[in-house]
């Protein structure tokens, strides 16, 4: 095959198609047993020696409430651009922000009065 | 059809597949690093007593937190221009030390991008070093958690990820 033939053809892959994929992750995964917080039971003390620091601490008029957030997103998209012009034809995007959260509330005492939790990064497509 | 099947024997077909292969492999990489505020020290998170470190020997150690939680004051209805001498002032230490905790963090991020031609891979991580110090109503330590988050940063994004990507 010539090289101008070679050439063009290379050019015209180059500017058929392009794909991407991006990664974020925010925070650290979130550490220790949830399970092992007991409300009514567990003390602040109990809840920072198994979880951590908290992301975020929020103060209520009846007592503490404590957030501990991981973040990840996962990006992809997929373009076809006109080779000669740069018109792009089409893009797909998808996009997944998903988060691991727990809700740690404290009464005025800093017992436990609540917790909730929800893990949801595991479950985000690879692609 | 047939004239171009003719046109191409084996060889030319190899120069075909290489030449559009050779774009997917023509790589680009770009890496960043970002630094915030300062590490913290784990010797002297080490001399941290509860019950016994008060409030200014905290702020000795550690120097000014990143964040504090200062709403008491107003809370109960105190407003901070009665605790300034004179509008504009530096605030008093007194603001301070109603404060109930302190947040000292540390924080690291690692960016990490593969450009191909057809491809393109880019990968972002944020980690930080976490230190919360609470205190009761005297301005002692009443409990503290630390993390390091900045440890399970990966250095290399995905190359050195643990799990899965």
């Amino acid at each position: 095959m010539r090289a101008p033939l070679r050439c063009l053809l290379a050019a015209a892959w180059l500017g058929l198609c392009g794909c991407t994929i991006a990664r974020s992750y925010t925070g650290t995964p979130l550490k220790g047993e949830v399970e092992r917080i007991v409300p009514g039971t567990s003390t602040r003390s109990d809840v920072l020696r198994e979880l951590g620091p908290p992301t975020q601490i929020f103060h209520q008029t009846n007592g503490d409430a404590f957030v501990y957030t991981y973040q990840r997103w996962n990006y992809a998209s997929f373009q076809l651009r006109d080779p000669i012009t740069g018109t792009t034809w089409f893009t797909y995007t998808r996009r997944f922000e998903n988060r691991d959260r727990v809700l740690v509330i404290f009464d005025f005492t800093g017992v436990v009065r609540d917790i909730a939790w929800d893990r949801h990064t595991e479950e985000m497509p690879p692609l | 059809m047939q004239r171009h099947a003719r046109l191409l024997t084996r060889g030319k077909w190899a120069a075909l597949v290489r030449t559009l292969i050779a774009p997917l492999i023509c790589t680009g990489c770009v890496m960043g690093r970002v630094y915030r505020d300062h590490p913290l020290d784990e010797a002297k998170i080490a001399r941290l007593e509860r019950g016994v470190t008060t409030k200014a020997q905290v702020l000795e150690l550690f120097g000014p937190p990143q964040e504090i939680e200062a709403r008491e004051l107003t809370a109960i209805g105190i407003p901070f221009d009665a605790l300034l001498s004179r509008r504009g002032d530096k605030p008093p230490e007194e603001r301070i030390v109603t404060a109930r905790w302190f947040r000292y963090t540390y924080s690291r991020a690692n960016a990490m991008a593969l450009v191909l031609l057809l491809f393109n891979y880019a990968e972002f991580d944020q980690k930080s070093d976490m230190l919360v110090i609470f205190f009761d109503g005297d301005g002692r330590v009443e409990d503290f958690a630390y993390r390091k988050g900045t440890a399970e940063l990966p250095r290399f994004g995905f190359l050195s990820r643990r799990g899965r990507p």
